[in-house]
């Protein structure tokens, strides 16, 4: 038996959400079938099994010392607490009851505290065995390593399909993103660092990056060529799997760009630049990244709908014999597509520490590169004397176009507000080698 | 199990028939009031002031309706005190009323030029808990024209901040300083009817205005799961995931986890991961200084947890998420949505970016503060900070009043941009309250607790402060049909006597 192995041989822990996803039963089930091991195994060797229990009752927020002097059985007990009560101490008992409803709380105990527990409710609602370990619990929080075995070993179960045999409470009004939608942006963003760091490492390999990153993206790109092909012989799959690829060469241009504008940044010492600009572009970033998804998804999904429209004209014969059972397919396979290929990228920056992690906002600056050419908008001040005589200053946008090989005037950025001239032009270089490298993307998104 | 009760201790032969549970549908219609603009049309070159000047402007016109109504045909003494339209047209010794905004001064507020005195200014200034000392604190009161200072035995006890725009009734004395007798604030705005902004958008898409709905079941709030790298407290969020799919409990139970229809993080989801580090964290992280982006220093767990606990439980429970102060969203008050990109497994199941108001989808990461229609009611809440900050001028412990005399004050954040960092709204300040909420409720709050506040015209706000679900392992359920607040408490071991 699953329970015997897990528990007795391999002493480790178990809990009733884990088992019932082992043996594909309702939770309940399982909640009943750990307490029978329990029982049983404990009469046959009493100590042998160790369990813990989620507790679910009426508790008072803050029972006076007396509930706990007296170490009650249960119920009879209880009765007699309760009744002395109002008459030696009235006014005390009156106060707490009023201020303090009886809460609903939830505890997981061990087995060892479970008789102080129960007693110290008013009403028990709802008890069952959390969990079995050989022995007693050292830290009761190891518990939590079940969730992540869960999570680990089947996670990739459709939980909006397994609601049924684990007797989850199911959400018929949710649904995953069509997969229109799940293409425009969230696709997106996580292959792209990846695709960028390859684009590095293959076109500017004199960046001296770890020899294993130049390997590996080799095989990814191989991957991602062979991915397409074999994405068009598979009905449900093509849709998600085209799109990716094109996503992530609008995402690459962006970062080569970027990238390539890097070196010179990091190159330059930038300890004379406070962290103040920094910060504020960083801010930035994070939501520039957030755009940026929009108008280049729309491209993609335009391309996207003219090609699909072509395949479904070809394809429609075959999809009216799948059918329904497409429709299945389809949401399991953006179910199992989906997590793999992020999986696969978060993998990448394990490997490969200089890689930017793809969950994470702050490396994402990256997007923000620069283009080659084009017009940005630039704030400029400008002093005008006004009806009454005063001097008011007014920040005027203006347009003005800029090529790449140019240097970047004054940087937009508040830093800009302190006297450039000040600083002479070593202060301003310096400044712009790592402050235009973040601050620019507001002028070249327009 | 036949009589029902929710005790699994038996034996085989095991009961094997349970019902399946349903959740009902959560009607849910975003605001996006606090949405900035998106990347170059952000600027954060605008001054403040125009902060201070929209607000006074808005709310001018309110203060003193209520100014008015209360003071318009008063006599004191002989005289009926006189509105004056500007604080510097008050005259001395005629009683008078004005109406202007609140700058309180006090020695131990934050002064961004004492910070870059001691050029401090790389990470925030030391958090204080209160910014009151003993006494000694300086108020006024002002407008576009100027400054008057301000004084009244009423004053300490009315709980006044920076930023709050009221109406102050008295007479300037010969130091030149006001008296004030009374004041008065615009107090709670117009209230929408429950289901108004559903049915107005019905009525213009031609539907069935007076539909019959479905009974609205329970919204759950949390705040503060403090989700962080170590694993202290990881059994609590698993309970939590447990409890809210609702694999734990007994599942017949009428008032069980299946009756929640919409989970609501009030911020404070990550511990320590706001990206401008507090002082005390600069500090305990010294030694090794790295510009750029220090691999070695980030620890993706936390978040890869969250999204996890998330998409663990989307599949069952729509999810709207607040970021709050200790999040990676943007520092600056209105805080944008957390980033797609924390949630690789989760935004699977969440609103596009190309479709926001896509109800049917599970998880909405939102602003903070927030406002949004839920089952027909108005919610407006906030991850905290601006409950909090408000609390470091007072000396009031219950975050409850500091919430009702936000509302009163028609400002859910008054002390922004003084104290609260901010973004420099320009045309228009989100963060004034211009429709009154049916639910208010704020995150990441010292304790539970809850109240019904009314207003002038029949309003009535449920106040919610929700406590750190890390800390009090509380959760918060409102029901959608009478807005009874009820909790619940999630915790682990032996519960303490």
């Amino acid at each position: 038996m699953y329970l015997a192995s897990r528990v007795l041989n391999e002493g480790k822990p178990v809990t009733y959400r884990l088992l019932s996803r082992e043996l594909k039963v309702h939770v309940n089930v399982a909640k009943q079938m750990l307490f029978d091991f329990h029982t049983k195994q404990n009469a046959k060797r009493p100590g042998s099994v160790n369990a813990s229990y989620w507790v679910t009752g009426k508790k008072r927020p803050l029972p006076s010392q007396h509930t706990n002097g007296k170490i009650s059985q249960d119920g009879g007990d209880s009765f007699m607490q309760s009744s002395p009560f109002p008459s030696s101490m009235p006014d005390r008992e009156e106060e707490v009851v009023e201020k303090t409803r009886p809460v609903e709380s939830h505890v997981i105990v061990r087995e060892e505290e479970l008789e102080d527990t129960l007693a110290a409710l008013e009403e028990l609602i709802a008890i069952h065995v959390y969990s079995l370990q050989p022995g007693p619990l050292e830290n009761i929080n190891l518990l939590s390593t079940c969730g992540y075995e869960i999570r680990e070993r089947f996670g990739k179960e459709d939980s909006l399909e397994t609601w049924k045999i684990y007797g989850t409470i199911h959400n018929p009004y949710i649904k995953r993103r069509t997969q229109r939608v799940q293409l425009v942006a969230p696709a997106a963003p996580p292959p792209a660092p990846k695709v960028a760091s390859k684009l590095i490492n293959t076109a500017r390999p004199e960046l001296k990056r770890s020899g294993s990153t130049q390997s590996l993206p080799r095989i990814d790109s191989e991957e991602s060529k062979l991915e397409k092909p074999a994405s068009q012989s598979r009905l449900s799959a093509t849709t998600t799997k085209k799109a990716e690829p094109k996503v992530q060469k609008k995402g690459a241009d962006f970062f080569k760009s970027s990238f390539a504008k890097q070196p010179p940044a990091k190159a330059k010492n930038p300890a004379p630049v406070e962290d103040e600009p920094m910060m504020d572009a960083s801010e930035d970033e994070y939501e520039e990244d957030f755009v940026s998804e929009l108008p280049e998804s729309q491209e993609a999904k335009e391309k996207r709908e003219r090609r699909e429209a072509e395949k479904k004209a070809k394809q429609e014969k075959l999809d009216h014999i799948f059918d329904d059972v497409e429709d299945e397919q389809e949401q399991d396979v953006t179910m199992d597509d989906a997590p793999e290929q992020e999986e696969s990228s978060d993998d990448a920056p394990i490997d490969k520490i200089d890689a930017p992690n793809p969950a994470e906002p702050a490396p994402e600056p990256s997007v923000t590169g620069g283009r080659k050419r084009g017009r940005r908008q630039v704030k400029k001040k400008k002093t005008v004397k006004d009806d009454e005589g005063y001097l008011v200053t007014k920040e005027v946008m203006e347009w003005e176009s800029y090529s790449e090989d140019e240097p970047q005037p004054k940087k937009p950025k508040p830093p800009a507000i302190q006297p450039p001239a000040a600083k002479g032009k070593k202060g301003a270089q310096q400044g712009r080698s790592i402050a235009s490298f973040f601050t620019k993307p507001p002028a070249a998104k327009k | 199990m036949a009589d029902g009760s929710g005790d699994f201790r038996q034996c085989s032969p095991f009961q094997t028939d349970f019902s399946t549970n349903e959740r009902s549908q959560s009607a849910y219609t975003p605001l996006h009031t606090f949405d900035l603009p998106r990347g170059a049309d952000k600027h954060y070159q605008q001054q403040y002031a125009d902060m201070y000047f929209l607000r006074l402007a808005q709310l001018k016109p309110a203060v003193e309706e209520q100014a008015e109504e209360a003071w318009g045909s008063m006599k004191i003494g002989s005289d009926t005190p006189q509105h004056v339209d500007r604080v510097l047209d008050v005259r001395q010794g005629i009683p008078s009323w004005v109406v202007g905004t609140v700058f309180v001064d006090m020695p131990l507020k934050p002064n961004v030029l004492d910070d870059i005195s001691k050029d401090h200014w790389i990470s925030a200034p030391p958090t204080r808990e209160r910014y009151t000392t003993d006494g000694k604190l300086d108020m006024m009161i002002e407008d576009e024209s100027g400054r008057l200072k301000i004084i009244g035995d009423g004053l300490d006890t009315l709980g006044l901040v920076t930023g709050c725009v009221i109406a102050i009734l008295g007479h300037e004395n010969i130091d030149g300083v006001f008296n004030v007798i009374d004041t008065k604030y615009a107090d709670l705005p117009r209230q929408p009817e429950r289901w108004e902004k559903d049915e107005a958008s019905l009525a213009l898409s031609g539907g069935k205005v007076k539909q019959k709905r479905p009974r609205a079941d329970r919204v759950a709030i949390i705040s503060g799961l403090e989700i962080s790298g170590d694993s202290g407290n990881d059994l609590a969020l698993v309970m939590l995931t447990e409890y809210l799919i609702g694999e734990s409990s007994h599942p017949s139970r009428p008032d069980g986890s299946k009756k929640i229809s919409r989970l609501i993080v009030a911020g404070g989801s990550l511990a320590h991961s706001s990206p401008i580090p507090s002082r005390e964290e600069v500090v305990a992280k010294k030694g090794h200084k790295k510009y750029g982006y220090d691999s070695a220093a980030y620890d993706a767990s936390p978040t890869a947890r969250l999204d996890t606990f998330l998409s663990d439980i989307l599949p069952t429970l729509p999810v709207t998420l607040l970021p709050g102060v200790t999040d990676p969203a943007s520092v600056a008050i209105p805080q944008q949505p957390l980033h797609a990109a924390l949630f690789p497994q989760s935004r699977a199941l969440a609103n596009s970016p190309a479709l926001k108001n896509d109800p049917h989808l599970g998880f909405d990461s939102v602003s903070n503060p927030w406002e949004g229609d839920i089952d027909g009611w108005r919610f407006l809440g906030t991850g905290g900070q601006t409950v909090t900050d408000v609390q470091k001028y007072l000396d009031v412990d219950s975050t409850l009043d500091i919430m009702d005399a936000m509302l009163r004050w028609r400002c859910i954040a008054p002390t922004a941009p003084d104290t609260l960092w901010c973004y420099p709204f320009q045309e228009d300040d989100p963060l004034l309250v211009k429709e009154c909420p049916h639910v208010y409720f704020a995150g990441n709050m010292p304790k539970f607790d809850f109240r019904t506040e009314t207003g002038p015209l029949e309003q009535t706000v449920t106040l919610i402060s929700v406590p750190k679900y890390s800390e009090t392992g509380i959760i918060v359920f409102l029901d959608m049909e009478t807005l009874e607040v009820t909790h619940i408490e999630l915790g682990v071991g032996n519960p303490k006597p």
